[in-house]
Formats: structure tokens, sequence, C-alpha cells
């Protein structure tokens, strides 16, 4: 097997958006713009986001009300398998990610099943990140640690990239569960084998308004307690 | 028998028939509500037996009995309730996904008709 056999011939990039403003279309422009093949998959918003994305050329999918973003989520890794792809990227809607780290991530798809993205590689990510934020992330990756046996440097990145066995056997079910926190406990039970890939951050006053509060993570805690024990 | 006895046996009557009709093809369930249905015409007929059971089981009241096993029964039907509605949840994110996949728009192809047909 060749080199180019191992890297992903066909990857597209899964955007899941949910009452976005003009940032989603930013984000989708920009990643056209580094000739990436984008599937935006609208969760229910209360206008359609394909407004303002119907100028360019991308897949859009639609779930008619709101599912959640695991569930957007599946719906565009469903969607990227019927066209064929090999790999799939998880990117934000509202331009914290920068397409710029996509080809690391791929790149990493050659030794590992699931490459995902950490803001706590590089010294200049983590000086992006917010010193709250900074802490909670930091309690938030023992946790993780404890519950699902990974030791990621980065406990909650949307930003991620998935090879054809991850894509295969992740099925991301429970809707209301952090997705982030479901796929950690499948990357463990299907036995796939994954890497951490720096990838920058930028937090805009737009993102930062759309990201988790402190608080959900007392939400995600309890997940991960209750998937133990159920 | 006074009256009271009998507007609660009726009323109990008419759920359990209307409940064993709703749980189809559930015999578990059936044979909870069964049982269910039998302690509590007897609770109903014998008012003295609640009394007595509370006794043997260390609780002064009766009525303080019924209630503690009400509570733990609202409890597990909510609990029942939860996970039914987490099936249809389920349920309904995969006919949502399979629409939201039937009704894709595929705009990718739009950079080769623009060349064709000039932006106004």
């Amino acid at each position: 097997m060749t080199m180019e056999d191992a890297m992903p011939q066909r990857a597209i990039i899964v955007i899941p958006c949910y009452n976005e403003g003009k940032a989603l279309k930013t984000s989708v422009q920009e990643l056209l713009d580094h000739d990436y093949e984008v599937i935006v998959v609208d969760d229910g918003s209360e206008h359609s986001a394909w407004e303002q994305l119907k100028e360019l050329p991308v897949h859009f999918l639609r779930h008619c009300i709101n599912l959640g973003q695991g569930a957007a989520l599946q719906t565009g890794m469903d969607y990227a398998k019927r066209l064929g792809a090999d790999a799939v990227v998880h990117f934000d809607a509202d331009g914290q990610h920068s397409p710029a780290d996509i080809p690391a991530l791929l790149a990493a798809l050659e030794k590992c099943d699931i490459a995902m993205g950490s803001r706590f590689l590089r010294a200049e990510d983590l000086a992006q990140v917010p010193f709250m934020k900074r802490q909670l992330l930091r309690c938030a990756r023992l946790v993780n640690y404890a519950f699902t046996g990974l030791w990621l440097t980065d406990a909650h990145n949307g930003f991620r990239a998935l090879g054809p066995k991850a894509l295969a056997c992740i099925d991301l079910t429970e809707n209301r569960m952090a997705h982030a926190t479901e796929i950690l406990s499948q990357v463990k039970a299907h036995g796939l084998t994954w890497r951490e890939v720096p990838t920058s951050i930028r937090y805009t006053s737009y993102s930062k308004q759309k990201g988790q509060k402190w608080y959900n993570s007392l939400n995600i805690l309890i997940d991960l307690i209750l998937n133990k024990i159920l | 028998m006074s009256l009271i006895q009998l507007i609660i046996l009726l009323f109990l009557a008419f759920s359990f028939l209307m409940v064993l009709l709703v749980m189809k093809g559930h015999l578990a369930g059936r044979l909870f509500f069964i049982v269910q249905f039998i302690v509590g015409a007897l609770f109903v007929v014998f008012p003295d037996l609640s009394s007595q059971i509370g006794k043997l089981l260390g609780v002064g009241r009766g009525t303080d009995l019924v209630l503690y096993f009400l509570v733990v029964l609202f409890y597990m039907t909510v609990l029942l309730f939860i996970a039914a509605m987490r099936r249809l949840e389920r349920r309904q994110t995969i006919i949502l996904r399979q629409l939201a996949l039937q009704n894709a728009i595929d705009n990718t192809r739009m950079k080769t008709a623009e060349k064709e047909v000039s932006a106004p």
C-alpha cells in the first residue's frame, strides 16, 4: 500500500448549525475557498440556513425540528457515506475553527481511526482560551479519563476527523447527550485508535455567545455518570 | 357496602378495563395491572385490611401504607413514561433523518452552471 492509499480519498466537511447568523456563511465560504466539499446540516433553525447558503456550492440538509447537535452530525455523516466519503471532518459553524488545520487532521488519519483537535498542544493556541475555560477544560479531562479511560488534553473540542472505520462504527444516538462525550465512549467501545492534533481556536464575541456555558459541564458530568451506571 | 366503596370500585373497574385494552400484547404489563386491581379491590372492600398489613410491616396506619406505595408507584410510572418517550424520540430521529436525507439539496454543481448562466 502506498502512502496515497492511506490518505483519505474523499474527505467531506460536516457543519451542523442551529440559528446561526452570518458567521455560518463566512465559515462555509472559507472552506470552499480551500476547495473542500461541504455538507451543512441545519438542525431545525427557526429560519432555514438555506437562505444564506443558496448561492454556495454545498450540500444542504435540514431537520424540520431541532434534534440536537449530535443528531445533526450523524445525519451529515450518513449523507457523506452515501456520497462515498471515506473521511469526514466535524467543523463548527460559528467560525472558531480554521480550515488551515484540516490537512493535519486528515494526515493523522493515516495512523489512526479518529483524529481529534486540541487547543492544549501548542502554547499559542492555549493562550487563546479564556482563563476560566482553560481551568474548566482541565477538570473535564480528568473526569473524561475517569469515565472513558481516554486521556485527552482537550476534553470537548468539536473539531475532529473520522476515518473509514470510525465512520462505519460511530453512531450518535443519544440526542440529548453531549455528542463529544458519546463519541469518546464509542471510540472506547469499538476499540478505535485515536490521536490528538493541535488545532487553533478563534474566539469571537459571537462564538462565545453561541458556545457552551460553563454550567452545561455539570450536565455533561451527569451524562457521564449515567452512562457508566446504566 | 357503603356508597363510596361502590363508586371507587366502579372507577377502579373502569380504569382497569381501559388499561387492559390499551396494553395489547404486553402480558407482563397486563399481569401487573391485574394484580394491582385485585389488591386495590380488596383494600376497598375490606378497609381494615390495609391497617392490618400496615401493622405487619411496621407502618402505623393503613392509609400511610397506601400513601407510601402510591409514591413508589408514581415514580415507577414516571420512569416508564420517560423510557417510552425516549424510544419515541429515537424513532422520531430516524424518521426526521430519513426525511432530511431524502430532501438533501446538492448545490455543488452550481459552479459549472454559473459559467453558462451569467449572473444578473
